[in-house]
């Protein structure tokens, strides 16, 4: 008896459930927990545990002081360990935090599978996890500014604003990845071979002005400045705690309208596709 | 709209589209699309449902009947392909016991954890946590990382959190079977507070004695179809009557008789019900038919015929006997058992046939043949034959 299947597409809601930034807030409980989890988890059996937070942007910048400021004399950039330190602390909370939430709701797919939560509560809570250590960071890096390099306190206080927001960005876009790495695993991959490219491509060892060819090419700085979200964010964060400076209405703008508008998408497009994520983990 | 406690299904069905392999990769999508080779198949169609607030109700069905679809539908892990499905209230599933747990986390940590996926807010949390570790039997592990217990700690642990859920509409997916039998009466009867509270319950199980004991009501699925709903006890007897039907066929001799070479041998045998259906299993007190062939290779006189029903272990329950059996050479000949009413309860059983010449030669000692199962009515498992009479309590007296 050979039977028709009507396609259907549309996705047939389960009435009552809320949707959106609300539903987030109902299981604030749970985003606690499993935020606490993750960074528990995290430092969970390493000895110097928070530490480790320190010690790789300090490592990293010693060899970017090395090459570049030391050996190469390529960068003539005052307070150059600080900027850098201030650069890859911003990237770092970026970096990591699209990567972990990019993996955590396959990573979870046992849980996916067997209990409905909002799945959007993985991405955040790791996210979060992320955000939490690479904070950690800029308590090191806000000081030094203010000691070592131009940063001056009231302006400095921009910064918390900034990493909100930064953190709203990294959320928005490990929102997207996570759910398009459930039904594409070559996601995280691609993703991963990007990364270094892409941190190459962001002023973090450099200042886009310091660049000798930047007067030259005017349209591949504009390309890289707003072309690359994390641009922005970088250079607010390091104006404020390493220049003492407060970014153009522009940049202001950019910083806070990208990242949240992210943040909804991405949320957005993980709970319009969600229902097909225990079929496809 | 719904009240609290109460799920409305209407044509509520899912669909799976089943490809070879699985869209795992972006290149293969791209670059096989239109080529793939894919099926589509109803894992549930035609499902309505109104289950009101308060009622225990349950779901069977063989396995691949769709019924864990089903209550994954209604728990929100798969979205519904057609109909309409809505749940009032706050909605606990526990469909896996231990799921979401974190190895390196202490089984306090653990509950905590748990009880957040589960929506359960944390101050709840803090006020019950003694009273889950208790329920689990934990406490002198409840600082340990959950990798040092054993599996039955594991499960104990995930069903105590479970346990205390407290939803409006709990869902519970073949989990009754965990732990030993006293961890079982106490998961059970927190169940049945829990239906004394006038939470709603739905439960799935092939088990059909724990649907029995639970659910006022049940729906039975056959291949993704709804083919029967209503009353426990009735939904129940179709159930186990569509289980007996399932896959029977004439028995092979071959098979199962352990016959020694004599002047009788043992032909074909086959069981069948009231309805003349040739099968091998059965629901209790149902009536039964046995047909045996006998073929006999020389002339036999006076013999008599011993039949035994044996249950799994091989002991005689019962015989039936018949004399002055005579059968000329290369004759067939059929034999019949017609029983009114089964005399069973549940278990596997099957005969076997002696047959005797009067100096007490023996010609013919088949065992173990035309195997059949029986099903119990009502859902007690243990007890192999079938009383038929009532148990009750009697008028309380003072003395």
């Amino acid at each position: 008896m050979p039977t028709t299947i009507r396609r259907v597409s549309a996705v047939v809601s389960i009435e009552g459930r809320p949707t959106g930034l609300a539903r987030v807030l109902g299981y604030r409980d749970l985003l606690v927990t499993l935020t606490r989890r993750e960074l528990r988890a995290k430092y969970k059996g390493s000895l110097l545990g928070i530490a480790w937070s320190y010690l790789h942007p300090l490592l990293m910048m010693s060899v970017y002081v090395l090459v570049f400021s030391v050996l190469w004399r390529a960068v003539a950039i005052p307070n150059y360990p600080v900027f850098v330190l201030a650069g890859l602390a911003a990237w770092s909370i970026f970096q990591a935090g699209v990567y972990v939430g990019m993996i955590s709701v396959l990573a979870n797919g046992d849980l996916v599978k067997k209990i409905w939560f909002p799945r959007e509560t993985l991405v955040i809570s790791t996210v979060l996890a992320q955000a939490v250590a690479g904070i950690v960071t800029f308590a090191v890096v806000a000081p030094a500014g203010l000691i070592f390099a131009n940063g001056t306190l009231p302006i400095a206080l921009l910064a918390v604003p900034f990493l909100v927001v930064l953190t709203a960005l990294t959320l928005g876009l490990a929102l997207l990845l996570a759910t398009a790495n459930v039904f594409f695993r070559d996601v995280e991959h691609f993703i991963g071979v990007l990364f270094l490219p892409w941190f190459f491509l962001t002023p973090i060892f450099y200042s886009l002005e310091s660049l000798p060819g930047a007067a030259a090419h005017p349209l591949v700085i504009d390309l890289l400045r707003y072309g690359n979200p994390v641009t922005p964010y970088v250079e607010a964060l390091r104006g404020v705690l390493v220049h003492g400076v407060v970014p153009g209405p522009a940049a202001l703008a950019y910083v806070f309208i990208v990242g949240p508008v992210l943040l909804v998408v991405g949320l957005t497009v993980l709970q319009r596709y969600e229902d097909r994520f225990a079929l496809a983990l | 709209m719904t009240v609290v406690g109460e799920i409305i299904t209407e044509g509520l069905g899912r669909h799976f589209r089943l490809t070879t392999g699985g869209p795992r990769s972006l290149k293969e999508s791209l670059l096989r699309r239109g080529r793939r080779t894919t099926r589509d198949l109803w894992a549930v169609r035609g499902v309505d449902l109104h289950i009101r607030p308060g009622e225990t109700f349950g779901i069977v069905g063989h396995n691949g009947s769709g019924k864990s679809t089903l209550l994954k539908m209604l728990a929100g892990i798969f979205s519904p392909s057609e109909g309409r499905l809505a749940i009032g209230g706050r909605v606990g599933s526990l469909l896996e016991v231990g799921a979401g747990f974190h190895i390196e986390f202490t089984g306090a940590e653990n509950v905590y954890l748990n009880a957040a996926i589960y929506g359960i807010p944390r101050a709840y949390v803090d006020e019950h946590l003694d009273e889950i570790i208790a329920f689990a039997e934990l406490e002198e592990f409840a600082h340990m990382p959950v990798k040092t217990y054993s599996s039955g700690m594991y499960t104990r642990l995930g069903f105590a959190v479970s346990m205390h859920i407290n939803p409006d509409v709990l869902l519970l997916d073949e989990v009754l079977a965990v732990g030993d039998e006293a961890f079982q009466r106490k998961c059970i009867s927190r169940i049945f507070d829990y239906q004394a509270s006038g939470g709603t319950l739905v439960f799935v199980s092939h088990d059909a004695s724990a649907v029995e004991r639970l659910c006022d009501r049940a729906l039975l699925l056959d291949r993704g179809q709804p083919v029967a709903l209503g009353a426990t006890t009735d939904v129940l007897r179709e159930y186990h009557r569509r289980m007996a039907a399932h896959g029977s066929a004439a028995v092979t001799v071959a098979d199962v008789q352990a016959e020694r070479a004599g002047p009788v041998r043992l032909g074909a045998t086959t069981t069948a019900g009231g309805d003349g259906e040739v099968r091998q299993r059965f629901v209790e007190g149902e009536s039964f038919t046995l047909e045996i062939e006998v073929i006999a290779a020389a002339e036999v006189r006076d013999a008599t015929a011993r039949l035994g029903l044996r249950d799994a272990s091989g002991l005689v329950l019962a015989r039936q006997v018949l004399a002055n059996v005579d059968l000329e050479p290369g004759e067939r000949r059929q034999f019949q058992l017609d029983l009114p009413m089964l005399p069973l309860h549940s278990g596997d059983f099957s005969f076997s046939l002696d047959v005797t010449a009067p100096n007490g030669e023996p010609l013919l000692a088949a065992e173990r043949f035309a195997p059949f199962s029986v099903y119990s009515l009502d859902g007690v498992v243990d007890g192999v034959l079938r009383l038929g009479g009532a148990l009750q309590a009697k008028t309380a007296s003072t003395t």
